[in-house]
């Protein structure tokens, strides 16, 4: 709940973030499912993220909001293909910045990536607007001056505060992840995955799950943002 | 009175069977070790979340003799029915989710509000409503008046039935002649609109003559003629209007309601348990959950899920539920909104000579009302419902920028933004998609084995408090009978 005159986030900063000299980086684990844990045809997984960070908090004491972790399971042809992806990835020090306005938003209140939620998933976006190259002008347009009545009956909020590059970032980025059908994205430290079904078909999938946190950086300064993740291998 | 002796016989009955209430041996609470009790006379039933769904259904259980166990995953119960005191002055107070109830409508809550004594205080807050169409605001009066409904581009019929019948009710001109063959309010197939769920309600409108300001109006461009005709039947058979004006709440907040559920409960009622498993099978059903972030487990006989199914989607079912019950599962949709809410040092209004019943028209503020008038004080409590995602601030600023008078007196403002909520981000269930109805219903409310579904989604009416209680009561005998 939000008190006027009192807009601090509940769940913000655990340390005065002026005195901050140093920032750590953060530490995220999944802790279930094990490495190796096979994913059955029309079954979910349960799936459990712990992110402790020196400044920002921990997730066991939810001083780290559930919207801030993100998982990505994606589905590779061989174990070696799934390998590669996960040794070549290891090491990127920044999350899409499209992804990184969606977290902060709120904007995975209303959306998923492949499922329905109160609004369209990313795919079904990047479906209806797949041949419309002018799309990621209008999308970014009411993202910010709301919308409804295109999807259906329900309204999406006004998003005044986000810049025009800010929306475009995230437009670009549901548009890209919404047709990526071999990856999958999670929010939320707890949760389920579910196989990738479009891919059991042909080939057995080997899976990739990452998870990741980026934490909120020196005091709060842009720029200086330190980003952690853990993959491990799933059948 | 009556009821209390009538408890502590069945009490004793059981005890008499070897079975207590507390400390139940149905329930166990060792890792994956129990055998569920099997005798049929007491059945021991986990319920997954302690909002008035949850809670109604573990009293109705309860009151037959089961064994309940309710795993609530936040620090308090109640759910969308939340009542609150905190920011407020000289014990203000309101409602952040469920507000209002009518009479007829709502026979369940009101029974239970009978038998916990609780008082229902008559809520005018749909008389007099003040609303603002195209940037001027507009009286009851002055929309009953034939010169100003032809403004608005109602063709002769609509202002005719306009003119006799309250604004909100324009719906029931068209609705109304197909709703006699509606006979049981759970069966909206073969009643002779079977064809209907892929026809835009808008369609019949346009069909039946609707003015383009009637169809504005009514929407229904992406709502099914088969499932708006069906809930608008239901109305009818219950005899509640499209939008009942007379109103009611309980004295001091909804959520007495709630609180009366689970003081009944006592210790059967579980808080900060959040259910991150369930596994099920022919013979009992297993969860996992966390308390105090330690990982737990329980078995019982039966589940009865009272959490939305767009929150049950983050819990991992084993085996899994059918292909036809997954689809419900993940295709139910929800909106979500947020409550604002306004403390003002006075009855600013009546010194503007207005009402502050008020349909506002504005993105960032929708409505606005009147609550907790009977508390002793000069302040008042205003709520109102807005998007998503508000600030308190913002909404201010709206409310502000339409309201037709000089004289606001507005000292604070609070907002609970429902879809951040981490495990009650939904508000009401939306119309299935068109086309769909089959694959919905009945589904939506059928068991799985031994996993049952309740809470306001599981009816006909996806509507709020009293189809909480109703799929509650439902699952209650279900799970008693079985
Ligand atoms: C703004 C607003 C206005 C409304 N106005 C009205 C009104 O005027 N009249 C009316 O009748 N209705 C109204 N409603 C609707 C009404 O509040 C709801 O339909 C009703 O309260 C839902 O009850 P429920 O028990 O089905 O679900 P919920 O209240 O959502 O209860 C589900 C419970 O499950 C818990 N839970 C979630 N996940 C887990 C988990 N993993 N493990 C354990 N527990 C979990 C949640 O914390 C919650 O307590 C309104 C709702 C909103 C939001
Ligand atoms: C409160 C729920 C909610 C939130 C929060 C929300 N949306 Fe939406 N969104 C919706 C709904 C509902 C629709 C469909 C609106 C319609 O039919 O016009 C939608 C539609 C969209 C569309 C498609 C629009 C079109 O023209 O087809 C995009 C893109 C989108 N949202 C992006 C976002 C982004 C980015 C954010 C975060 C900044 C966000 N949404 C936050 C509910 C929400």
């Amino acid at each position: 709940m939000t008190i006027y005159g009192n807009s601090a986030n509940e769940h913000s900063f655990r340390n005065d973030i002026t005195n901050q000299t140093v920032n750590n980086p953060p530490n995220v684990k999944i802790e279930i499912p094990k490495e190796g844990t096979k994913l059955k045809a029309n079954s979910s997984v349960r799936y459990r993220v712990v992110v402790t960070d020196k400044e920002d908090g921990s997730t066991e004491f939810g001083e780290i909001l559930p919207n801030e972790v993100v998982l990505e399971l994606t589905c590779w042809p061989s174990k070696k293909a799934a390998t590669d992806y996960k040794n070549l990835t290891k090491d990127i020090a920044k999350e899409p910045t499209g992804l990184t306005v969606i977290k902060h938003a709120g904007c995975f209140n209303c959306h998923n990536d492949k499922a329905r939620l109160t609004g369209p998933s990313f795919e079904d976006i990047a479906i209806r607007y797949k041949n419309d190259p002018t799309a990621i002008h209008t999308l970014a347009k009411n993202v910010i001056t709301g919308s409804t009545g295109i999807w259906g009956d329900v309204q999406m909020p006004s998003n005044p505060e986000l810049s025009k590059i800010e929306v475009i970032q995230a437009v670009e980025y549901i548009l890209k992840q919404g047709n990526n059908q071999r990856s999958r994205i999670y929010n939320g430290y707890e949760g389920v995955i579910w196989p990738i079904k479009q891919a059991i078909d042909d080939n057995p999938c080997v899976y990739v799950l990452t998870t990741s946190y980026t934490d909120k950086g020196k005091g709060g300064v842009s720029g200086t943002e330190l980003r952690a993740q853990h993959s491990i291998l799933l059948n | 009175m009556d009821q209390r002796r009538r408890d502590f016989i069945r009490t004793t009955a059981l005890a008499g069977t070897g079975t207590s209430l507390l400390g139940s041996t149905a329930i166990h609470n060792m890792a994956g070790s129990s055998i569920p009790s099997t005798r049929s006379a007491s059945k021991s039933v986990i319920i997954a979340g302690g909002g008035i769904g949850g809670l109604c259904c573990a009293y109705e259980l309860m009151q037959l003799g089961h064994d309940v166990i309710v795993l609530e995953a936040s620090g308090r119960h109640g759910g969308h029915v939340f009542t609150g005191r905190d920011g407020l002055a000289d014990d203000l107070y309101v409602d952040y989710g469920a507000e209002h109830f009518t009479k007829p409508g709502y026979d369940k809550c009101w029974e239970y509000i009978e038998q916990f004594n609780l008082t229902a205080l008559p809520y005018p807050r749909r008389v007099n409503v003040a609303r603002r169409i195209d940037g001027k605001f507009y009286t009851e009066e002055m929309l009953a008046d034939p010169s100003v409904l032809k403004k608005f581009g109602f063709n002769q019929r609509e202002v005719k039935y306009l003119s006799e019948n309250p604004w909100w009710d324009l719906g029931s001109l068209y609705y109304q002649p197909y709703l006699d063959k509606f006979t049981n309010e759970y069966q909206p197939f073969n009643v002779g609109y079977d064809d209907w769920d892929t026809i835009p309600m808008a369609d019949i409108l346009e069909k039946d003559g609707a003015s383009s300001a009637a169809l504005n109006f009514l929407g229904g461009k992406n709502t099914s003629a088969l499932f708006t005709l069906w809930q608008a039947g239901i109305l009818n058979l219950r005899g509640v209007p499209l939008s009942p004006p007379d109103v009611y709440r309980i004295k001091g907040g909804n959520q007495g309601l709630t609180n009366a559920f689970a003081k009944r409960l006592g210790t059967r009622l579980k808080l900060n348990c959040p259910i991150s498993g369930i596994r099920h099978g022919q013979s009992g059903v297993t969860v996992s959950y966390r308390e105090f972030g330690e990982e737990k487990e329980m078995s019982a006989d039966y589940l009865a899920n009272c959490i939305p199914l767009p929150v049950f989607r983050r819990i991992a079912v084993e085996p899994a539920l059918t292909e036809d019950k997954q689809f419900v599962i993940d295709n139910l949709t929800y909106g979500t909104y947020a409550r604002v809410v306004f403390q003002a040092a006075s009855e600013f209004w009546l010194d503007d000579n207005l009402s502050i019943n008020m349909q506002l028209d504005h993105p960032d503020i929708w409505s606005m009302w009147r609550v907790a008038e009977e508390v002793d004080t000069e302040r008042v409590a205003l709520m109102g419902t807005g998007p998503a995602g508000i600030s308190p601030q913002r909404a201010l600023a709206g409310f502000k920028e339409v309201y037709p008078g000089k004289s606001l007196t507005i000292e604070q403002a609070l907002v609970k933004d429902w879809p951040n909520d981490s495990f009650a981000p939904t508000c009401e269930r939306l119309a299935f998609p068109m086309g769909t109805l089959t694959k919905f219903w009945p589904q939506l409310m059928q068991p799985q084995g031994r996993i049952h579904f309740a809470g306001s989604y599981a009816d006909n009416l996806g509507w709020g408090m009293e189809a909480a209680t109703r799929s509650a009561n439902r699952v209650a005998k279900e799970i008693d009978q079985a």
